[in-house]
């Protein structure tokens, strides 16, 4: 690509989140007959499994450049449903099916396949929001651009993580 | 000859690819041949006629090579005249541009100073004369060197390299080269350019002339265009400037900062001439600047050529640079403008850089140079200092809308930004001392004490009780906003950026102290005499007369005093003044802080640790000027006003802590209260919190700069009396060790009570960082106790390490004894400082503090032993007494206490050596205590009652126990626990693990005591141990059972205790009989059984007497006479025992039976005896007795189809027994398996006592470890039959029996790690087979005749399918065995793992081999293992034979153990692929993913996220 759609994104810092209830469980799990119950999937989770992706365009992660976030993530581990809302650093953003596209396989690839994933642009946005979610939600469209070897190349160099990326940045020059 | 000669040339200079070696040997052999002179250079160099002089620039590059080489090998054996020679010619080929590199190389090799080995053997004399290279031949060298540098730019990077480092030897320091050059240039200086010709000073001087002529007539023919005149002299200097211009290499440029560094120190030389440097300082700096600050991207790594030589860092490039900055005086006035404009940029790593260089450079530099620098130097660090306060402003200025976010946690809160501003700050301070002193006093630091900064401080801090004057009076409220907003530590902007403001100060003034006592001096009346007088004022009960208080001070203080008293009206008490305490505090607390930090010898400097920034984070640790210009005469001013601030900051800790304490009753009551509290002359919560925490700092600075001051050595008089000045005095000493007492009991109390960790606090003087009051006072206690004492003043300072250490353990004593949770918080501070000295790992004491920990207590002289003797002292009455009458939180305190005392007080104490002073004291405590404990017991059996027994309802309890199991009929022990209900049950259990605790006290305490004391404790324990034996076999008393549950494992643990030369002969024969007779005692119906702790305390005992047998004819006699007929014969398998005389074994009988052997085996195999192999068998007896058992009741329930107990014994049956024995073969056969395991490990313990196999507390042979595994893993593989093996595919029959593969488990996990993997190829199938086997016992899915290898996929059709199928369900297993298969399985699959990971890291084709031949059945194992949980919790009715809270529990530990199990499994499978050759794997990937599909739908997270990552793995291939 030529010019960076977005040339100066906004960093932000990595967060240290850390779970709230663990305590709780512990203390659940201490007394006795609790032991068999189960951590459920939760908001959180699901946030550690896609806030190390990488952004397609800048060397760095989702996470950083705040396009997920956790409070964007709705997860129902009982029904099997997990809703993802993510946010472009521009509204014109070319690569929001990029994103989400790797979004949708990471989780695919992270979770139990009875769960159901929903990946949607938070309300607002992106110019052509609906076009956007129709494409994302359509999963006829999902498998064929996984079948473009090309496609699938960017989203795996996407999902390969911090340390995959300064290797990819490498190679270029 | 010459023919020879002719072809070894040609072979060395043959550089075609693929003959490398036989050039190398060809050079080699002329090397050789050249050293021990049989081949004349001068035949070498007519040989290399050819390749010298052809017109090929390949070939004479080559030739010039080779002859570099030759001269670089045979260097010693050429004599000056050929030295001359060589370097005339080499000097000409140097310009030879194709051959410059190779020349360069070899002058290199030419100037090196002959080797000195060679040097000395040809022991002095002409010929060692010869050897060195003439001065002339040198400078002939330098020149063309000096002339090719100059175009060195056109190079390649190779020649470059070459060339400098040609360059560096000649103006390597200290060499002739470098003297020869700067001296030849003075001359060239001083005279006109005719004198270049002048005679060298040298050594050589009768031939220098004719050597100077044709030098010169060399250069002048190989420079070509040189003319007539003499050549210029070799301005290095100048030439290299020329040489580095534009360089980007950073191999070269490394090479370059150094040549620097040559080049300025050649110049400096004493009598070199340093005018030309001084000319071209400013042509150096502005070369240099190019590169300030570095900017360097390391290239990546190339996966392929991964032998880069030596990567070249940042750092490395940014240290080179800043050493060429510093190399010269001269370059300070073109490098420190240089410096602070960098200083001033917003890059962060070039404001790193910036302070980096000046720290190094300006004490280079000098006082004299940085003299006119000094005005523009001290405005850019101090901004750089206080550059916090701008963020803050900043903070403010954007009105926080949350309120709290500008307040404590505003800057420190958002961890990236502040933090690193902070850093950026706290780097600039310390180079501010640094500049401060090379300054040289009265320099920078009066213009940095006249500065705003540091009166905006004094304003701050006085203003503080003005704003909370105003803010108490009403009337002026709204005037005094924001100072009442200070006061109120609510924590708005403006509160906030006022503590920045006195946070940056204190910084400022502390870098600026610490610079040197003539600053400490300056700043005396200036600053720190002020701040006294008002952190005094804040803390005096009422300034009522303002004039008295303070009018002796200084105008300054009057004026604090007049703005405190003026402006409050008389309502303003201590308490609303708090927060001018604080600062005050603050500012002096890091003065002295930052002083201690200088004063301290070594780089690392502030030793107090820093725990959290302790001491309030002052980071000034590195520049280290040690106590040398402090302690001298002329630091006489500035001691003392040290000494003044540190009698002012303890007489003001004092008024400030009986006003905390005062204040720590009230904040227990509630935080609303805090209006109230300050009426009733109380701190509010908040306050005392910060102001505890400042007073804890200000103990840690003051307790360091002790430490210090003692640490320094005092060479004269005059300093020794400086030194003493900066001393505490004992009673300082002692109010320390009080107040820090308080504050963390306090704190702990707080915790205890909150249920909480630690309740930190946002500290404010500390940037908001959470701090701990407990956390910070334990450390500062800790500090006072590892004080050196002195060794000059020897009894002063020893009774002042002694006055601490009772002090401290009365105190804590005190809080012991109450009731509450002051006494856990005493417990855990006590077992904290008691332990320091041992190493163990405190949480809140970084690594310098614990290995300075360790060092001092290496030589034995710090106090943490005597507090340590105090301790056991004080503690022993508060023990025996909770003892006797406990109530049930007491008993959780003493349970606490026992286990902290042996598992961490004790082994510190034994561990130092014998002759350290408090050793003694303490050994006689653990003997009074351990005799007492004994004693106790006896008077409670003597008295015969159970009420009032020591060790509370235990003996109760145990009585019921038993009576009700001698009234109800053998075998049917489950009606009489119901009976008992689960009350009795759990309190026996608790009072159980608190005879184990004291039984491990015991032990450890005897380890403690000497050989004398120990012999009377062992003669004790001997007896009681007799008289149980005795009375055992005779009618059963409650005085007998009594004895049973608490003197014999005391007892027990005595004898484990003690040293192996203790144990006369004939006592262990007494000793081991009488013990063998109280296991072997057959419990009938007259006699009750041992308890089971009881029981395995007297195994250990036994094995520890066996162990410790000095006679080893008597111990066989024993072994074969006693202990084979009692114990061995009688086991469950052993041939003899099938008689009808087994029948009467009851179940806990036998396992005792098979533990004992088992620790008698361990006892053995330490010993390297013979009779471990029978011990061995006959544990595989039990084993195999179980197994048969087990199958013939399946396959009866199989038969019956209905498993239960009735229908089972008339299978098996021989009458209604049958049940109760096939129970006790299990349980005998868990014992041996457990067995297997106590035969290896390095460390096993049983009821509380151990039986190590360290050589000081047991007879310990070399290589038993080796011996006793390979012995146990063939007996096993002997017992275990081929097809058991393999993987089955029919029947579930086939594979190993349960209670061998437990063995087999519990084997491998205690072992080492090494042999286990020395050991693999034949452990890898009995390992297999164990997972296996105990993955089928743990899966649900694992069904009677399904395959474990087709568990996985069996378990994922069912899970589709919705539903188990129905199948023929297994008999349930109780609870306790699924969860000891689990832990053994998970302690198995770590071994795998273990290897897996090891073979994926640095493969061993053994044990690679050994994997590889297994891939099915080690997929399978994992695959199992990974997806194992365990069955659910069977169902109440079903649990006949134990109460359902045992089983309950029971469940649970399995459920934990499972998914210990699963999360091992994954890592198996992670680490598979990386063992194991993929193509072995791909046939199995299918099922591998289906599995860890399963997985990710765990119920763990952390099984799921391990799956997670498994998946990636395995579909990344």
């Amino acid at each position: 690509m030529d010019e960076l759609i977005n040339p100066n994104p906004v960093v932000h810092e990595r967060r240290a989140t850390q779970r709230h209830n663990k305590p709780v469980h512990k203390q659940t799990s201490g007394s006795s007959l609790g032991s068999g119950d189960r951590e459920p999937i939760d908001a959180l989770e699901i946030f550690e499994h896609i806030r190390d992706i990488n952004d397609p365009e800048h060397p760095y992660t989702l996470e950083q450049l705040n396009v997920v976030s956790e409070d964007m993530i709705d997860v129902d581990d009982a029904r099997g449903r997990v809703s993802v809302q993510f946010t472009p650093t521009v509204a014109h953003c070319s690569m929001a099916t990029l994103i989400g596209l790797s979004l949708r396989v990471k989780l695919w690839r992270s979770l139990p396949p009875r769960f159901k994933v929903d990946i949607k642009l938070s309300p607002g946005s992106h110019s052509s929001e609906a076009a956007v979610n129709k494409q994302l939600s359509d999963k006829e469209r999902v498998a064929a651009a996984l079948e473009n070897p090309n496609l699938l190349a960017m989203v795996n160099k996407c999902l390969a993580g911090p340390a995959g990326a300064g290797a990819g940045a490498s190679v270029a020059p | 000859m010459s023919a020879a000669v002719l072809s070894l040339v040609e072979r060395a200079c043959n550089t075609e690819t693929g003959v490398d070696d036989a050039r190398v040997a060809a050079v080699n052999d002329i090397a050789q041949q050249v050293s021990e002179r049989r081949l004349a250079l001068v035949d070498l160099v007519v040989a290399l006629h050819g390749p010298l002089t052809s017109p090929e620039k390949e070939a004479r590059e080559h030739g010039t090579r080779l002859l570099g080489e030759v001269v670089a090998r045979a260097r010693a054996a050429l004599n000056a005249g050929e030295l001359h020679t060589l370097a005339e010619f080499l000097a000409a080929r140097l310009r030879d541009w194709p051959c410059v590199g190779a020349a360069a190389a070899a002058c290199c090799a030419l100037l090196q100073p002959p080797d000195a080995a060679a040097a000395a053997t040809a022991a002095a004399g002409s010929s060692a004369a010869a050897e060195l290279l003439r001065d002339d031949s040198a400078l002939v060298v330098m020149e063309a060197a000096a002339e090719m540098l100059r175009t060195a730019q056109s190079f390649r990077q190779e020649e470059r390299g070459a060339l400098l480092q040609l360059l560096l030897q000649l103006a390597a320091p200290g060499r002739r080269w470098a003297a020869l050059a700067a001296g030849r240039r003075s001359g060239g200086a001083a005279a006109t350019s005719a004198a270049a010709a002048a005679p060298v000073s040298g050594a050589a001087a009768s031939g220098a002339a004719g050597g100077e002529g044709g030098a010169a007539g060399g250069g002048g023919g190989g420079g070509g265009g040189g003319g007539a005149a003499p050549p210029p002299p070799p301005d290095l200097l100048d030439a290299f400037l020329g040489a580095a211009d534009g360089e980007k290499d950073p191999r070269c440029l490394l090479l370059a900062f150094q040549a620097v560094q040559a080049l300025c120190a050649l110049h400096h030389a004493p009598g070199a001439d340093a005018a030309p440097l001084k000319a071209l300082a400013d042509e150096v700096v502005d070369w240099a600047s190019a590169y300030f600050p570095i900017a360097f991207n390391p290239p990546p790594p190339r996966p392929g050529a991964g032998s880069a030589p030596a990567a070249i860092s940042r750092q490395q490039l940014a240290a080179a640079l800043e050493g060429a900055l510093a190399a010269s005086p001269f370059l300070a006035g073109s490098a420190l403008p240089l410096m602070l404009e960098k200083l001033s940029s917003t890059y962060r790593p070039a404001k790193e850089d910036a302070l980096g260089a000046l720290r190094r450079c300006c004490p280079a530099y000098g006082p004299d140079a940085l003299g006119p620098h000094v005005a523009q130097i001290w405005p850019a660090l101090r901004s750089e200092v206080m550059a916090p306060i701008t963020a803050a402003g900043g903070a403010a200025a954007a009105p926080a809308p949350a309120g709290g976010l500008g307040g404590p946690g505003g800057l420190g809160g958002p961890g990236g930004d502040g933090e690193g501003r902070l850093a950026l700050a706290r780097a600039a301070a310390g180079c501010l001392t640094v500049v401060v002193r090379a300054a040289g006093p009265g320099a920078m630091d009066a213009a940095a004490l006249q500065d705003a900064a540091v009166t905006d401080l004094l304003a701050v801090v006085r203003r503080a009780a003005a704003a909370a004057a105003s803010a108490a009076s009403p009337a002026a409220a709204a005037a005094a906003a924001a100072g009442a907003l200070a006061a109120s530590a609510g924590g708005s902007a403006a509160g906030w950026r006022a503590d920045v403001t006195v946070l940056c100060g204190a910084m400022l003034l502390a870098a600026v102290c610490a610079a040197g006592p003539a600053a400490t001096e300056r700043a005396q009346p200036a600053v720190l005499g002020p701040l006294l007088a008002l952190l005094r004022g804040s803390l005096e009960p009422a300034p009522a007369h303002p004039d008295a208080a303070t009018a002796a001070l200084s105008t300054e203080a009057a004026d604090a005093a007049a703005a405190t008293a003026g402006t409050s009206g008389g309502s303003s008490s201590v308490q609303d003044r708090w927060n001018q305490t604080l600062y005050g505090l603050h500012v002096l607390t890091s003065v002295v802080a930052a002083v201690a930090a200088e004063l301290a010898p070594g780089p690392s400097g502030n030793d107090g640790g820093s725990s959290g920034g302790s001491s309030n984070g002052i980071g000034i640790g590195g520049g280290g000027s040690g106590a040398g210009p402090w302690l001298g005469p002329a630091g006489a001013g500035g001691i003392e006003a040290l000494a003044e601030v540190r009698t002012g900051l303890t007489a003001c800790l004092a008024l400030l802590q009986p006003l905390l304490d005062a204040s720590s009753g009230s904040s227990s009551d509630g935080d609303v209260a805090a209006d109230l509290a300050a009426a009733a002359g109380c701190y509010s919560p908040v306050a005392a919190a910060q102001l505890r925490l400042a007073a804890v700092a200000a103990w840690r600075a003051l307790l360091s700069l002790h430490a210090a001051a003692l640490a320094a050595p005092a060479a004269t008089a005059v300093a020794a009396a400086a030194r003493d000045k900066l001393l505490l005095p004992p009673a300082e000493l002692q109010a320390a060790a009080r107040q820090m007492a308080a504050c963390a009991l306090s704190d702990g109390v707080a915790a205890v009570a909150a249920d909480g960790a630690g309740a930190a606090v946002a500290c404010r003087m500390a940037w908001g960082r959470g701090m701990d009051v407990g956390a910070e006072a334990e450390a500062a206690l800790r500090q006072l106790l590892l004080l050196q004492p002195q060794q000059p003043l020897a009894d002063g300072t020893a009774a002042e390490a002694g006055a601490v250490a009772p002090l401290l353990v009365s105190s804590l004593t005190e809080a012991m004894g109450r009731q509450g949770p002051a006494r856990a918080a005493a417990l855990r501070l006590a077992v904290q400082l008691a332990s320091a000295a041992g190493g163990s790992s405190i949480s809140s004491s970084n690594g310098s503090s614990v290995s300075s920990a360790a060092a001092t207590a290496a030589c034995g002289g710090d106090g943490t032993a005597s507090f340590a003797a105090a301790l056991l002292e004080a503690l022993s009455p508060l023990l025996l007494r909770q003892a006797r009458d406990a109530s049930a939180d007491d008993e959780a305190w003493l349970h606490d206490c026992l286990s902290q005392l042996s598992s961490r007080v004790l082994p510190a104490l034994a561990a130092r050596p014998p002759t350290d002073t408090h050793r003694a004291a303490a050994a006689a405590a653990a003997q009074r205590l351990a005799a007492a404990a004994l004693g106790a017991a006896a008077d409670a059996w003597a008295a015969g009652g159970c009420r009032g027994l020591p060790f509370g309802d235990a003996a109760a309890a145990a009585a019921a126990a038993a009576a009700a199991a001698v009234s109800s009929s053998a075998g049917a022990e489950a009606p009489a626990l119901q009976r008992q209900g689960g009350g009795g049950d759990e309190a026996a259990e608790a009072a159980a693990q608190l005879v184990s605790g004291w039984a491990g006290l015991a032990q450890q305490l005897a380890a403690v005591c000497d050989d004398r004391q120990q012999l009377a404790l062992a003669m004790d324990a001997a007896e009681c141990i007799a008289t149980a034996s005795g009375s055992s076999s005779g009618s059963s008393s409650s005085a007998a059972v009594a004895a049973g549950w608490v003197r014999l494992p005391l007892a027990c643990g005595l004898v484990a205790g003690l040293r192996p030369a203790v144990l006369a002969p004939q006592s262990t024969q007494a000793l081991a009989d009488s013990l063998l007779r109280l296991l072997a005692a057959a419990p009938g119906a007259a006699t009750p059984p041992l308890p089971e702790h009881t029981a395995c305390a007297a195994c250990v005992a036994l094995g520890a007497a066996v162990n410790r047998w000095q006679d080893a004819a008597a111990l066989d006699g024993w072994v074969a006479g006693s202990f084979r007929p009692a114990l061995l014969a009688r086991l469950p398998g052993s041939s003899s025992s099938n008689g009808s005389s087994s029948s009467s074994i009851r179940g806990g009988a036998a396992a005792t039976h098979a533990a004992a052997v088992g620790w008698v085996g361990r006892a053995l195999a330490l010993r390297n005896h013979a009779a471990l192999g029978d011990v061995i068998q006959a544990l595989l007896g039990v084993l195999a007795a179980a197994a048969t058992a087990t199958v013939a009741a399946t396959a009866t329930a199989a038969e019956a189809g209905a498993p239960t107990d009735m229908e089972v014994e008339g299978g098996v049956g021989d009458g209604p027994h049958a049940p109760a024995r096939s129970q006790a073969t299990a349980e005998a056969a868990s014992a041996a398996a457990e067995a297997f395991g106590v035969l290896v490990a390095e460390q096993a313990a049983s009821g509380g006592v151990g039986l190590p196999a360290r050589p000081a507390a047991a007879v310990c042979r070399v290589l038993w470890q080796q011996r006793t595994l390979s012995l146990c893993i063939q007996s096993l593989s002997s017992a275990v039959s081929p097809q058991q093996l393999r993987p089955p595919t029919d029947a579930a029959a086939a594979l190993l029996p349960l209670p061998l593969a437990t063995a087999v488990a519990c084997l491998v996990s205690a072992a080492p790690r090494g042999l286990c993997r020395a050991e693999s190829a034949r452990l890898t199938p009995l390992l297999l087979g164990s997972v296996l086997r105990l993955c089928a016992e743990l899966g649900p899915g694992a069904d009677a005749d399904g395959p474990a290898a087709a568990t996985a996929t069996a378990a994922t059709a069912t899970a589709a399918a919705g539903g188990p199928a129905p199948q023929p369900q297994p008999q349930p297993q109780p609870p306790g065995a699924v969860a000891q298969a689990a832990a053994a399985l998970s302690s198995a699959l770590g071994v795998l793992g273990d290897w897996l990971a090891l073979q994926a890291t640095q493969p061993a084709p053994a044990l690679g081999q050994a994997l590889q031949d297994h891939v099915p059945e080690l997929v399978a194992c994992v695959c199992a293992a990974a997806v194992a949980v365990p069955p659910p919790p069977a169902h109440p009715s079903l649990t006949t034979s134990a109460s359902a809270a045992a089983a309950a529990a029971a469940a649970a530990a399995a459920a934990a153990a499972a998914v210990a199990v699963r999360e091992e499994g994954l890592r198996c499978v992670l680490a598979l692929m990386d063992a194991v050759p993929y193509h072995l794997l791909h046939p199995l990937r299918a099922k591998v993913l289906a599995v860890i599909v399963r997985a990710l739908d765990d119920d763990r997270r952390s099984v799921r996220q391990l799956a997670v990552r498994a998946r990636r793995t395995w579909s990344d291939k």
